[in-house]
């Protein structure tokens, strides 16, 4: 594969990649490292890459074990202004903001961020990312049925917090 | 997409039974209009899955990733045409190799074998009577050849004989 053809068939699914990395580290600069790192991996190992059915699921699996090696460092030190990035005032506003209740978004951030691990990454994955099952599971390395097992639970759990709240995000007794 | 389609689909999405395609139809919903009030919970989630997507690294980055992968060694790719092409070589001249190898041994065994059809005698004497005088003295040669192992044989016999005589004294 040429440069030209690895920039438009691989290196789009950088943003994903960051993200993922972002959330696991909660750290910019060492996301953006690894999905560096990452996307070098994949350059080298392009004919390996190639027989996959999902190159960005191949992508977003070494995204998750470089992030992982980077947490298991003694020397790992998330960053403490990482937070930030999820504050929805901070954000620019865009056109999906059909809300004028901005308390109602904190919420949902924490009530996805209390999930057990493998509910929120599967749910992360599916309603954010928009990827299938099968990709889930590659990236995850969990069995499919285990992928729908966790986002009907994380969906569940989530939903059910909603309901508690009123429609202008403010929780109710 | 109305809003009772949106609400059977919410139900579909909460109950994990959606399909990509669906939640899709589901995020458009929710992202260009006004929604019924009764589903502002569910606009607001749709909402923040899309304000989720949002952080994105720099063009920068891209320049700086591509910079360093024209540097990096790229391993090395199988054209499986060129492949094919090496071994397909290859297969042709071991072939080759084979048929010469045959074709020389086939030449070589040509040229030793005997030719075939009935093997024909051809006197050694011309004179009758000297043939028989040589035929009668190799025959004398080998009946005397035959009776000194028969004399042999006749002697273990003898042995053979004396040791019944001698186990049949034994018994009595």
């Amino acid at each position: 594969m040429s440069l030209e053809a690895f920039k438009n068939r691989v290196l789009p699914s950088r943003d994903k990649m960051y993200r993922f990395a972002l959330r696991l580290l909660k750290n910019e600069e060492e996301a953006e490292d690894v999905v560096q790192e990452a996307l070098l991996r994949a350059w080298q190992n392009i004919e390996k890459l190639l027989t996959y059915d999902s190159m960005e699921a191949w992508c977003m699996r070494v995204v998750r074990n470089l992030a992982y090696d980077r947490l298991k460092s003694k020397n790992y030190r998330q960053d403490p202004l990482d937070d930030s990035l999820y504050n929805m005032e901070s954000a620019q506003p865009g056109p999906a903001q059909v809300t004028e209740s901005n308390e109602m978004m904190q919420n949902i951030h924490q009530y996805i961020e209390q999930l057990p691990d493998k509910q929120k990454q599967v749910m992360i994955l599916r309603d954010i990312e928009g990827f299938s099952y099968n990709e889930i599971a590659e990236i995850l390395g969990m069995q499919m049925s285990s992928v729908k097992v966790n986002l009907f639970r994380a969906r569940q759990a989530v939903r059910e917090k909603l309901l508690k709240l009123s429609t202008y995000g403010l929780e109710q007794s | 997409m109305d809003s009772n389609k949106a609400k059977q689909l919410l139900e579909r999405y909460w109950a994990g039974e959606t399909t990509l395609q669906e939640e899709q139809q589901l995020r458009h919903y929710f992202a260009g209009r006004q929604v019924p009030a009764e589903l502002a919970r569910e606009a607001a989630l749709f909402g923040y899955f899309a304000k989720q997507q949002q952080p994105t690294l720099s063009p920068a980055f891209d320049q700086k990733v591509l910079q360093s992968l024209q540097e990096a060694p790229q391993a090395r790719q199988r054209n499986i045409a060129d492949t094919g092409d090496i071994a397909w070589f290859w297969r042709l001249a071991a072939s080759l190799v084979l048929i010469a190898g045959a074709a020389y041994l086939l030449s070589r065994i040509d040229t030793t074998v005997e030719p075939a059809g009935p093997v024909e005698y051809v006197d050694t004497y011309q004179d009758p009577e000297k043939a028989f005088r040589e035929t009668k003295k190799a025959l004398l040669l080998i009946s005397n050849q035959m009776s000194v192992g028969h004399q042999q044989v006749h002697k273990i016999t003898l042995i053979n004989e004396a040791e019944k005589k001698i186990k049949k004294q034994l018994k009595k």
